[in-house]
């Protein structure tokens, strides 16, 4: 059942009570955890915070501590699952929602109040009736009835006949159209709005939000954004009810004061990854969108990058330098010198609305910049470093005492960027994205170096985004941008896992996924024995041996 | 040179301005004798200078110098001794009632019976202030600014009971929510960690 007065049911409700968090291991997570703890101070609400990173851990966590706490909150993990079925929970256990995954499990929906969901009806789009989906279990006694009167006898059957043949028409017609509903409900997979974003409001509608908060739901969603989760119109639609925010926030008196005031700014930026900390050549270059519009993994785009900056009137020498040390009128004319030479290079879309943060003299952020610096906190740490640290490291770098772990990141950020484009430059000259029939997939060998890194999710769904548009762009073939693709990377060397991901294919210009159901049916139909473990089903795990026969069951469901 | 001793004493009193060097009877006792043997000859003097009364001018100054080198003595032993209770009483609101061996075998006697008596008198005070059973000052030696802190665990503890009766279950890398006064007694033993924003 959704929870339709926020303030009232959820916050007060919960005040002086004792829960337990379950985060996901994701940054719109982290950001939506960050926001509901600092809410949570106010009303001494004794806590317990726990990372899952998919549906094992959540059943763990919850069979640990399910005597103890009575209250569950879920952040980003739970809502497409049923929650009841999995984990059995007792009847006073009550579970709070907050998933962006959509669609939501309809058991979900329907529960009488022992899952409470936090997000508006209205988000859920096209959820089946109530009485389309669920039976009352009339049927089910019907059928045992039947049962029992075949083995007893065939004088009984011919009794009941014509009624029971009626009844048990009646009950497949209406499970054909039940499954057909349910198909159609959960076909495609894809993301609603942000959960840091309806924290946010939580925080606003208890008059207890400020700058810092804001900042956060900023990050989040820039970070749907940039994983293409959500599409262009959302995330514009969006920033316009931040930027109230932020103006509404806005301190005109204190923010005169350079040092010890926190600005957020709404303007136009670059979709370069990074720029402003590191040298505008290889921001060019191995930014996903530039590199795609220009081709820069060949000769020919480096000279074409040439000669954008030389347009541009920006130096050769300058252009390698670090952004902050070029000089000051070129750094002032810069995004407006990209803009005008955006037609002429094909490069449209590159500037887009966001936000920055400035806090001291030095410490200037744009909202990608965060992302990209807890992405790398989170997802490419040395392997003996567990996630609950990885996680704990990235919820520290949100806070402004800690920037040089911000710094950090954001130079691992670099190298992961860095790593990306070699990748997809090799994968494109050696050929290796092959293409499959209804599909193009591309596997990550496991002697490559960098594997552990493409075994985590975001990392993963970067490179596929990177790969498909690198692929369109130089591909002769006229229908490959109707073509999705699927990647493959190793997840576990020493138990041969590797993970499986499927991104929906460029013309189709929308985030949502039909690979979840597709997965499913292919490992039913190759007797795979591992299911999907992540709580975003366009991801798969399994054996590296059954991959083969995997990927030859999808090509025959798929075409 | 008169009063040098005396000066050793409070040079060493410098020296280990927040522990407490053993308590350096030797010295004391120099000093002591030093003083008595002044006093002693400051007394000849003056009965000498009252049987004879020829030249009691030429006593004074002498009789002086001695009487300020007392007095010199006689303040280096006070701030001697003031300086080792002060550091006596500031171990009493760090460490407890209860003093650590090493430190007890550095206390002279009368210092040992002040500490006891300090420590009974504190108590009794405490006893007395708050609502039932007095309130433990030497908990917190700054104001807490809140009543619940967020921590985070640092080993696989099992479960653990708290001051109201409610169980958790503490697990390594997870964060809490926590009483103060639950989670106090866990910080010293290291299986928390005091998360600060």
């Amino acid at each position: 059942m959704y929870v339709e007065d926020l303030k009232k049911d959820f916050y007060e409700f919960l005040a002086g009570k004792r829960i337990f968090l379950m985060v996901n291991y994701d940054i719109d997570s982290i950001c939506a955890c960050k926001i509901l703890q600092s809410l949570l101070k106010y009303k001494h609400v004794v806590y317990t915070l726990v990372v899952v990173k998919g549906i094992e851990d959540l059943k763990t966590a919850f069979n640990e501590n399910c005597e103890d706490v009575k209250y569950f909150i879920m952040i980003n993990c739970g809502g497409t699952i049923d929650i009841v079925d999995l984990l059995e929970p007792e009847d006073e256990i009550t579970f709070y929602i907050l998933d962006s995954h959509r669609p939501t499990d309809l058991c979900n929906i329907y529960s009488n109040g022992q899952i409470r969901l936090l997000w508006n009806p209205e988000d859920d789009c096209e959820v089946p009736d109530f009485h389309s989906v669920f039976r009352e279990d009339e049927s089910d006694e019907d059928e045992e009835d039947d049962d029992e009167d075949s083995e007893e006898g065939r004088s009984k059957r011919r009794r009941l006949g014509e009624e029971a043949i009626m009844a048990r028409r009646e009950r497949r017609l209406w499970e054909d159209n039940r499954n057909r509903i349910m198909f159609e409900y959960s076909q495609f997979t894809f993301y609603g709005k942000a959960s840091a974003l309806l924290m946010f409001d939580l925080a606003w509608k208890l008059n207890k939000d400020d700058k810092d908060l804001l900042w956060l739901a900023i990050v989040s969603l820039t970070e749907q954004m940039v994983f293409g989760k959500i599409e262009n119109t959302q995330y514009v639609l969006e920033t316009g009810n931040l930027q109230a925010h932020a103006n509404r926030l806005q301190n005109r008196t204190n923010d005169t004061d350079v040092h010890t005031s926190l600005k957020i700014t709404f303007e136009k930026d670059l979709r370069l990854i990074l720029y402003r900390h590191w040298t505008v050549e290889s921001s060019l270059k191995h930014s996903m969108f530039t590199a795609c519009k220009l081709r820069l993994w060949s000769l020919k785009g480096d000279k074409k990058l040439n000669q954008l900056l030389a347009d541009m009137g920006l130096p050769l020498a300058q252009s390698k330098q670090s952004y902050r040390s070029m000089d000051l009128q070129l750094r002032q004319e810069f995004q407006g010198s990209i803009e005008k030479l955006s037609e002429k290079y094909d490069l449209d879309g590159i500037v887009y609305a966001s936000f920055t943060l400035q806090y001291g003299y030095r410490n200037k952020f744009c909202a990608s910049d965060i992302v990209f610096a807890m992405l790398a906190i989170l997802e490419s740490a040395s392997k003996d470093k567990r996630p609950e640290e990885c996680f704990h490291s990235s919820l520290e770098c949100l806070s402004r005492s800690k920037s040089n772990l911000l710094y950090a990141g954001i130079d691992r950020a670099k190298t992961i960027t860095v790593k990306l484009f070699k990748t997809v430059q090799s994968a494109l000259d050696m050929k290796h994205i092959v293409s499959a029939g209804p599909f193009v997939y591309y596997i990550v060998q496991e002697g490559c170096l960098d594997w552990y890194m493409y075994s985590q999710q975001h990392i993963l769904s970067l490179l596929a985004q990177f790969i498909l548009r690198a692929y369109v762009s130089m591909s002769k073939n006229r229908r490959a941008a109707s073509l999705p693709l699927i990647v493959s990377a190793p997840h576990d060397i020493e138990t041969g896992m590797c993970i499986v991901l499927g991104i929906p294919p460029l013309c189709e210009n929308s985030p949502k996924n039909f690979f979840g159901k597709a997965f499913e049916q292919a490992a039913e139909r190759t007797n795979c024995d591992t299911g999907c473990d992540f709580f975003d089903t366009a991801y798969f795990k399994l054996h590296t041996k059954h991959r083969t026969r995997f990927f030859d069951a999808l090509t025959t469901l798929l075409s | 040179m008169f009063g040098e001793k005396a000066v050793e004493l409070v040079k060493e009193v410098n020296r280990n301005k927040d522990s407490l060097s053993p308590y350096n009877t030797d010295l004391i006792e120099q000093v002591n004798k030093e003083i008595c043997g002044l006093i002693e000859q400051n007394m000849e003097d003056a009965n000498a200078s009252i049987a004879g009364s020829s030249n009691t001018a030429a006593y004074i100054p002498t009789v002086n110098v001695r009487h300020l080198s007392v007095q010199r003595n006689l303040r280096c032993l006070l701030s001697y001794h003031h300086n080792r209770v002060r550091c006596l009483r500031n171990m009493r609101w760090e460490f407890g009632s209860l003093l650590p061996p090493e430190i007890k075998s550095n206390l002279s006697s009368s210092e040992a019976a002040w500490f006891s008596s300090y420590s009974t008198s504190l108590a009794k005070y405490m006893r007395s202030i708050g609502d039932d059973g007095g309130v433990n000052l030497g908990a917190d030696m700054k104001p807490p600014k809140s009543l619940y802190i967020e921590v985070r665990c640092l080993l696989d503890y099992g479960k653990h009971q708290l001051g109201d009766g409610t169980v958790i279950l503490l697990k390594k890398n997870t964060r809490y929510y926590l009483p103060r006064t639950d989670c106090e007694e866990l910080i010293r033993l290291e299986i928390f960690e005091h998360l600060i924003n």
